[in-house]
């Protein structure tokens, strides 16, 4: 592991210098204005480094009796996401589960996440939408692979385990004793701060027996079935294909969402989720339920808070995890 | 002290079966924030409130109860109330089914705004008496705190109600300062307008809160999702977005009733009111019509006169 401190007119220059090829997220704007220089660095969400909200897959074309398809390979430069800890968990424990684990890799995704170098920026001042650690992270979450930053009185400390991926370590002073205790105390205050419990290992299961329970039409009824929870969530990762065009056109790929009346519409007409009820227990149960069962206890949701911060009706998913959580501890006192 | 009637109102609704459930305002566990609160047994009022971020529309939930037999008390703004009563006209629920509970608004606090001028301040600092906004004693311009939708408000009192909760307003914002959220907008020059609004639609994601949030946005199929035939490509690229936006705001011309929820639901910021706000600009002076008013005319898309104005079409 490398580490080191770096001032902030360095860091900022570092940032400067990669232009177009230095993605910052909103979160990361409202927590440091400084590092935002330019609109088109910042994203909404992790997810438009990796997984678009829309993405053509191949062009098609009907000549000569015959479908003409060529594939189209997106062109991925090599770039930096610098985000949250949270954020970049959704990266890691999420979004790759599901889109890098054989035997179905995605292919578009796996190009644009092989050329992505990750920065974490340590969160120094979590919200009170924030619940991180209680799905097992935390304000400080990091990753080896990754470019570790954390804001401290003298510049931003750095620590990485790839110095060959981020060339600005090479500019970082080394740490005096002082300012080692000084990092360590700053952790040491944050955690104490702001770590919670993680939920308990029985959760997945206590929420899947939940399913039928009476609640989730109490705890829905507000939902506007609008998308903005799933379209600006980092781990929320379903999509919709399309064919734009009869004879000649292209394969669309398009971000969707299980709070869509149409999402799970059969061609039938049926639809097995046809009220904000069954649509709300998808999106919590998804998260909480099946994506852990399956991804041994790895929660589909990082806590960061974004779809309380903009729910229209002010929808609380961590409200409702933990309301349907005391349930599950009733029904084991019983 | 509002909140203590309500509740004592909502609970002798109930008690007395005057209907069967009470849709209303609940506090939230988060500062400057409320959301839509379903009432059907006594003890669930206790969270029932009424402040200046009582956002939502709540005339939305009515479509869930179309083609019930509930009876329905219904929190009511006066852009609220103007909402029902489209909803009225447009045969989508019947008036004996519904009891309105009056509410008399000085506008809504801007929740950003809020923060930005008046940092650690508390709700209480503000007060609205002898026709203006004041904050500690000291007299302020709304715009400094208000939502830009509530600047332009005409209606502050109900248009219908059952019961009137709080002395009637005697006038809106907008009354007194005159302040015109779409003039620096009108203001701009063709090319800079469609500049601005090329930015602002490449913003969207289409997630359709703003539709969702509406309360007379309420077909059962949204042409934006017909797959047959296609409008609209689900992509969000900005020719689409706006496709989608224009022939939105299109549908709600002369129904409009300027409440601006659409814009507060929206989870990036794009000022989406502006543009039917424009059009009822329009029918306003054209027409000398506002939607949801009264019981007795006829919306001017839905009639034909022959000496129908048509000089504004461009």
């Amino acid at each position: 592991m490398k580490s080191g401190k770096i001032t902030e007119t360095n860091l900022l220059q570092w940032i400067k210098t990669q232009q177009k090829n230095f993605l910052i997220t909103e979160k990361v704007v409202h927590h440091q204005p400084d590092f935002f220089f330019d609109e088109s660095h910042e994203i909404k969400n992790v997810k438009e480094a990796l997984f678009l909200s829309w993405d053509k897959l191949f062009n098609y074309q009907w000549e000569n009796q015959q479908w003409q398809v060529e594939d189209i390979q997106p062109s991925v430069p090599s770039r930096f996401l610098m985000a949250l800890p949270c954020e970049i968990r959704a990266i890691y424990e999420v979004l790759d589960r599901v889109f890098l684990q054989l035997p179905e890799i995605e292919s578009a995704y796996s190009l644009r996440r092989q050329s992505l170098k990750i920065v974490i920026l340590g969160c120094i001042n979590p919200e009170p939408t924030c619940f991180c650690s209680r799905v097992g992270g935390n304000p400080l979450w990091s990753h080896p692979e990754a470019l570790f930053i954390l804001p401290f009185h003298d510049g931003y400390f750095l620590e990485t385990n790839k110095p060959e991926q981020f060339d600005i370590i090479e500019k970082a002073a080394s740490l005096n004793t002082t300012e080692r205790e000084e990092i360590d105390n700053l952790r040491k205050q944050l955690e104490e701060k702001t770590i919670q419990e993680k939920l308990s290992a029985d959760v997945p299961q206590g929420l899947y027996d939940l399913f039928e329970d009476e609640e989730w039409e109490n705890l829905s009824w507000k939902c506007l079935n609008c998308g903005a929870c799933t379209y600006l969530c980092p781990t929320c990762q379903c999509f919709d294909i399309n064919a734009e065009g009869r004879l000649k056109g292209f394969q669309l790929k398009t971000w969707d969402s299980c709070m869509f009346p149409k999402f799970t519409l059969h061609a039938s007409g049926h639809n097995p989720r046809p009220t904000f009820k069954e649509r709300v227990r998808q999106r919590v149960l998804h998260k909480f339920s099946y994506f852990p069962l399956r991804e041994e206890g790895h929660y589909g949701c990082v806590g960061c808070g974004k779809c309380i911060e903009i729910c229209p009706v002010n929808w609380n998913i961590r409200e409702v995890v933990e309301r349907m959580v005391k349930k599950i501890d009733n029904q084991h006192k019983k | 002290m509002f909140e203590s009637i309500l509740k004592e109102l909502a609970k002798k609704l109930l008690r007395e079966k005057t209907v069967d459930l009470v849709i209303g305002y609940g506090s939230s566990q988060y500062p400057f924030r409320t959301e839509p609160l379903l009432i059907n047994k006594e003890e669930q009022v206790a969270t029932l409130t009424w402040n200046p971020f009582c956002g939502n529309n709540l005339a939305r939930y009515l479509k869930y109860y179309k083609n019930t037999q509930h009876k329905i008390a219904l929190m009511v703004k006066g852009c609220d109330s103007r909402a029902v009563q489209v909803l009225l006209k447009e045969d989508q629920i019947k008036r004996e089914r519904l009891y309105l509970i009056g509410l008399p608004c000085s506008g809504l606090v801007n929740q950003e705004k809020l923060l930005k001028q008046f940092p650690q301040t508390s709700l209480e600092d503000f007060e609205w008496k002898e026709s203006g906004w004041f904050y500690q004693g000291k007299k302020i311009n709304p715009s400094l705190l208000l939502e830009e939708t509530c600047l332009r408000c005409r209606h502050p009192n109900p248009t219908e109600y059952d019961e009137l909760v709080g002395e009637p307003m005697t006038d809106s914002p907008y009354q007194v300062y005159q302040q015109d959220y779409l003039e620096p907008v009108d203001s701009l020059s063709a090319e800079e307008r469609w500049n601005r609004w090329s930015k602002e639609m490449s913003k969207c994601i289409r997630c359709y809160a703003c539709r969702n949030s509406c309360p007379l946005c309420y077909c059962q199929e949204c042409f934006a999702e017909s797959t047959q035939p296609q409008w609209v490509s689900p992509a969000p690229i900005p020719s689409d977005n706006f496709l989608f936006h224009l022939v939105r705001t299109m549908h709600m011309a002369g129904r409009c009733v300027e409440c601006g929820a659409c814009e507060r639901a929206c989870p990036v910021s794009i000022p989406i009111a502006q543009l039917p706000l424009k059009v009822e600009a329009i029918i306003r002076e054209q027409f000398q019509f506002e939607a949801g008013t009264d019981q007795e005319s006829t919306a001017p898309l839905l009639t034909y006169q022959e000496n129908d104005p048509g000089d504004f079409i461009k």
